[in-house]
């Protein structure tokens, strides 16, 4: 027995005596067995855990240990050792060895005990046993005060040994490499590295550019050689020998130069192990070297698809002579079925069925290097349009942009730094410094080969790419003013959880029939469960349907029936994400037949008194089948005895002076559609003055009325005050007593008017 | 002088008969027409047999110039009438002569101002107001042809302006004979006879009054009487009225009224009068039924 193994057994030996009792009585829980067991963490170690002992037990295990000094353990297999409970545990575990977390620190070791950290200890088993079980069986045994789980640790350096990568970054940038340069604008793609993959070979990405240099040793082996079913060229003259240029090597070297090899810079998908990861078809439509060959650029894009890739690199565009010519240029519809072709049936074979690592494929697409807002190919929705960034996570000066432009890619900045500031790739034969979207797009290219690398098979298809790339973007990289989209993210993407649609809901219960003169306003949420922005579309086949944005997620849809005839009209929400992650609210208005307003009744004569106001209830006189409130004309015969106002279909007149006035009222719809109304008197009459009476001079008969209906003693006598009429007579404004003075003589008269306790007098003339 | 007596009569029993016939209503227009203008005849219930002197004779009894004891009277009087009703303010203006204690002659004018009223058309429209008033002329002369009786006839010219477009005129007779007998004064005849105006009737009447004077002392008189007016388109009033005189300086008056279907309504009057020197001042009021508050005054000059 070594004295490692006596140590490690007296140890464990001690504290199961000094616990013997509890260890005797109560054997260790059974950790195995179904529904019990469970899989280590992947990020975690596996075969250790971290063990926190108690003083005393740590003490004599530092006694065991001595000075050893640093990396000290002490080991054995017990197998003659076991007793009791202990003997199970270290059965049961297969513990291979104790060593201190913190050794012996010398000068040191005074105060790293006085901080407990002697009492830390890392307990090495068999790896077939879980932490879980593990743990369970330690945290029983007396003594032990914590048991943790180690993880792994990912380093945030390039991990290869390629000696230029140092200078690569746009893949590990953490602000160091020149002043200017900002940490974290780079692509993150040193864990995917890490711990997901390096690029498989099974991914075939064409770079439809210059010729890739497939001599060159950092793409030796990478690039599927020239031939009728590889790499080619696409030049009118009919040679299909690729001629190697410094575009299209740089790009291929961004997306696959290999990695590990001991020899000049990383690609994103170069591998791990030296021999390189993903291939890169050449499909040849520039030459650097004569610039006047023409080539089949939109046949190079679908011959990828008929050639095993399913990711198309394009760091290439037109030569425009401005801005406004570039916008004068509508995108290709060649180049847009070229597009839709590798889309649709890139990773399938000529029957239909998936033999690439993704149905479908993807194409990406440098924005341009103007400056402009606009580019016809890079723009076409169907290409993922690519702009580019400094090393400081600024928008690169030259960059195209616009909210066609997908996403954006470490793509150089020579203003921030020259040459450090560009991206430093593959040329023929040699390295270069480079900037451009031509830079930033073999960026998203890289990467989208790792995703299909790892998560790349039957059933895997393109939108998920897509989404992937988009989802695991980090919009908050810059603001969305600028316009290049969210900056490209390789760990995000393979970490970004599985997109849902947005949602687009309303509180809204009602009915989507209106009635011809009615509005309606529906606010629609539209919510989701990532982070990342929602477009927010809205389309209508009628101008009475109209929106606006609440905010960036509430949707506000107004429907003004007037502003349409009456029909069925339909209105679209669509919210997305993506193309793949969105959601259509499909809507369905209809607006009903109007109808004009009808009459119902005659408004009847009416006085009041006193400046009482007076309403009135228009639905008694008038309707309209389809409920709405009409707007009333007010035609008086006198303007100035009343004022004349309707508040759904209330009708009030307010009187401001004594009078009377015969009033036409024209009833319309809010269609215009009217109706005039039999006109009615009213009557506004000062009881102050007690009576009406008229004519005056009366011939034969005078009328009277004393406002509203009542009856009243009407005594007439001359000027010598001798009574000639007496009589009690009822009557209103709109049927006045009638009285027959016919048989008095002509004269000057007193009449008086007697009713509720009141008497009134006044001088009238009989002629 | 029998023969005289009779043919005065007989036409005087003419005119009443052709006035009655021609009413045909209870009221007449022109009423202003038998409102007594003397302040002394309304504090005496409008007896105007009771009158102190003939300046107002030819609106009230023709007949009582050539009776009278002074060959001039002048007089002016001024009322407020019926104010609780139509309230008119009456302008008057009267005189009188005799010559030889044998003829006489009277003319007085009024104007009768009433109050504004409103004018309605047939819609009920008010057209602004109008202020009505009343005109009339007056003359008369009587003839006293035996010492104790005379007769008098009288015309009278009346306009009444009721509205801007309609006024009516009347010319109306008045005959009168009025008999003395000592302190006997006796009077019969017919009043505001006439034709009508605009169709309507006049306030015509037939009139008999008759007053008692007696001398109590040298300084102390009464004299009492009463009129009876028949109103030709119907009803009467009958006037009864008494006065106290103190040294032919100051009297006291007072009367009642009394109406059955008269053209006036029944009314007690008060009254004040002075004299001196041949002016004299009276005044009336009318204490109650619809004139109650009525008031006259006036100022009268005799020689």
């Amino acid at each position: 027995m070594s004295i490692k193994r006596t140590l490690l057994l007296s140890s464990l030996l001690v504290c199961a005596l000094a616990c013997r009792k509890t260890v005797n009585e109560e054997p260790l829980p059974q950790v195995e067995g179904p529904g019990v067991e469970t899989q280590d963490s992947p990020s975690s170690i596996s075969g250790s855990v971290d063990v926190q002992f108690s003083d005393a037990l740590a003490d004599y295990l530092c006694s065991q240990l001595g000075d050893r000094g640093e990396g000290a353990s002490l080991t054995g297999t017990f197998a003659d050792t076991r007793a009791g409970g202990l003997d199970a545990v270290m059965s049961e575990l297969g513990i291979s060895s104790i060593e201190r977390i913190f050794p012996d620190a010398g000068e040191w070791e005074a105060r790293h005990r006085a901080a407990g950290l002697h009492k830390f200890f890392r307990i090495t088993y068999a790896d077939s046993v879980t932490h879980t079980r593990a743990a369970a069986a330690l945290e029983e045994l007396p003594g032990v005060v914590s048991v943790d789980v180690p993880h792994s640790i990912v380093s945030r350096a390039i991990p290869f040994n390629d000696p230029y990568a140092s200078y690569q970054w746009n893949y590990y940038n953490d602000g160091t490499l020149k002043n200017g340069f900002v940490k974290g604008a780079d692509i993150n793609v040193v864990p995917v590295w890490e711990q997901y993959t390096a690029g498989s070979k099974d991914v075939i990405v064409c770079v439809v550019d210059s010729g890739v240099d497939a001599t060159h040793p950092d793409l030796s082996g990478v690039v599927i050689p020239d031939g009728e079913d590889g790499s080619r060229s696409f030049f009118e003259d009919g040679d299909i020998t690729t001629t190697p240029g410094r575009h299209g090597t740089h790009v291929a070297g961004t997306i696959a130069a290999i990695n590990n090899n001991g020899i000049g810079v990383c690609g994103i998908a170069g591998g791990d192990d030296g021999t390189g990861g993903v291939r890169i078809l050449s499909a040849q439509m520039l030459d650097e070297s004569n610039d006047t060959r023409r080539s089949r650029s939109f046949d190079a894009i679908v011959w990828g698809a008929d050639h095993g890739a399913v990711i198309s690199q394009n760091s290439w565009g037109y030569v425009y002579e401005s801005e406004t010519d570039a916008r004068n240029t509508p995108t290709p519809e060649a180049f847009k079925a070229a597009v839709t072709y590798f889309t649709e049936n890139a990773g399938f074979d000529k029957d239909g069925k998936q033999t690439g690592p993704m149905a479908g494929g993807i194409v990406i697409f440098a924005a341009g290097n103007d400056a402009w807002a606009y580019d016809p190919l890079s723009g076409y929705e169907k290409v993922l349009s690519v702009g580019a960034i400094a090393p400081n996570g600024k928008a690169s000066y030259y960059t195209n942009y616009g909210d066609w432009v997908d996403i954006c890619a470490p793509g150089g900045d020579k203003y921030v730094a020259d040459p450090e500031g560009r991206i430093l790739s593959t040329a023929q034969g040699s390295y270069v410094w480079l900037q451009g979207t031509s830079m930033a797009c073999p960026h998203v290219s890289g990467v989208a080969a790792l995703v299909v690398s790892h998560f790349g098979g039957p059933g895997f298809t393109c939108a998920q790419l897509w989404d992937k790339l988009l989802l695991g973007a980090d919009w908050n990289a810059r603001s969305a003013s600028s316009q290049i989209g969210p900056k490209l993210d390789a760990y995000g993407a393979f970490t970004a959880g599985e997109g849902e649609a947005p949602v687009i809901t309303t509180d809204y219960t009602g009915d989507y029939t209106l009635r011809s003169h009615e509005s309606l306003s529906v606010t629609y949420n539209i919510t989701s469960k990532l982070s990342i922005p929602v477009s927010v579309s809205f389309e209508a086949n009628s101008s009475a349907i109209t929106y606006r944005m609440g905010d960036e997620r509430t949707l506000v849809m107004s429907v003004n029936a007037l502003e349409a005839k009456p029909g069925t009209y339909r209105a679209t929400i669509t919210a997305k994400h993506t193309d793949r992650l969105s959601s259509v609210k499909n809507i369905e208005i209809t607006i009903l037949e109007n109808h004009a307003p009808v009459i119902v009744g005659q408004i009847p004569s009416m006085v009041v008194e006193d400046m009482a106001p007076v309403t009135i209830d228009m639905t008694d006189y008038i309707t309209d089948a389809d409920g709405e409130y009409l707007t009333y004309d007010f035609l008086p015969s006198a303007v100035n005895v009343a004022n004349f106002s309707v508040s759904r279909n209330t009708l009030t007149i307010t009187p401001k002076a004594y009078g009377t006035t015969d009033v036409v009222i024209t009833a319309s719809d809010a269609r215009g559609k009217g109706v005039e109304m039999p006109s009615f008197r009213f009557v506004v009459y000062d009881s102050s003055v007690g009576f009406s009476a008229w004519p005056v001079p009366v011939t034969d008969v005078l009328r009277l009325h004393s406002g509203t209906e009542k009856e009243m003693v009407v005594v007439i006598t001359t000027a010598n005050g001798r009574e000639v009429y007496r009589s009690t007579v009822k009557g209103s404004a709109f049927s006045p007593a009638k009285i027959d003075l016919s048989s008095v003589a002509a004269g000057r008269l007193e009449l008086s008017v007697s009713f509720s306790g009141k008497t009134f007098s006044r001088n009238i003339v009989k002629r | 002088m029998k023969k005289r007596i009779l043919a005065i009569t007989v036409a005087l029993a003419a005119a009443a008969a052709v006035s009655y016939a021609q009413s045909t209503s209870q009221t007449a227009a022109m009423e202003s027409g038998i409102i007594p203008r003397d302040p002394a005849v309304l504090a005496l219930a409008g007896v105007e047999a009771l009158a102190e002197h003939s300046a107002w004779a030819a609106p009230g009894n023709v007949a009582s110039t050539a009776f009278s004891q002074h060959s001039f009277d002048a007089a002016l009087s001024a009322q407020i009438w019926n104010p609780d009703g139509t309230a008119s303010q009456l302008y008057n203006a009267g005189l009188a002569c005799n010559l030889k204690d044998k003829w006489g002659f009277a003319a007085a004018v009024s104007m009768d101002r009433g109050e504004a009223y409103q004018v309605y058309d047939a819609n009920g429209r008010s057209l602004g107001d109008y202020t009505p008033s009343d005109l009339e002329a007056a003359f008369g002369a009587s003839w006293r042809f035996l010492d104790f009786l005379s007769a008098g006839v009288g015309v009278k010219y009346m306009k009444s302006s009721l509205a801007s477009d309609y006024s009516l005129s009347a010319v109306a007779f008045d005959a009168m004979l009025n008999a003395v007998f000592g302190g006997l004064n006796a009077s019969a005849g017919i009043v505001n006879a006439g034709g009508g105006a605009d169709g309507y009737d006049l306030p015509s009447s037939v009139r008999a009054a008759a007053a008692y004077t007696a001398a109590l002392s040298e300084k102390h008189a009464v004299k009492a009487g009463a009129q009876l007016d028949y109103y030709l388109v119907g009803g009467l009033n009958l006037g009864l009225g008494a006065q106290y005189c103190y040294a032919d300086f100051v009297s006291v008056r007072a009367g009642y009224n009394l109406s059955s279907d008269g053209l006036l309504p029944s009314y007690a009057s008060v009254g004040l009068g002075l004299k001196y020197a041949g002016f004299g001042l009276d005044a009336a009021y009318l204490l109650s039924g619809p004139l109650s508050g009525t008031i006259s005054a006036g100022l009268r000059y005799s020689f």
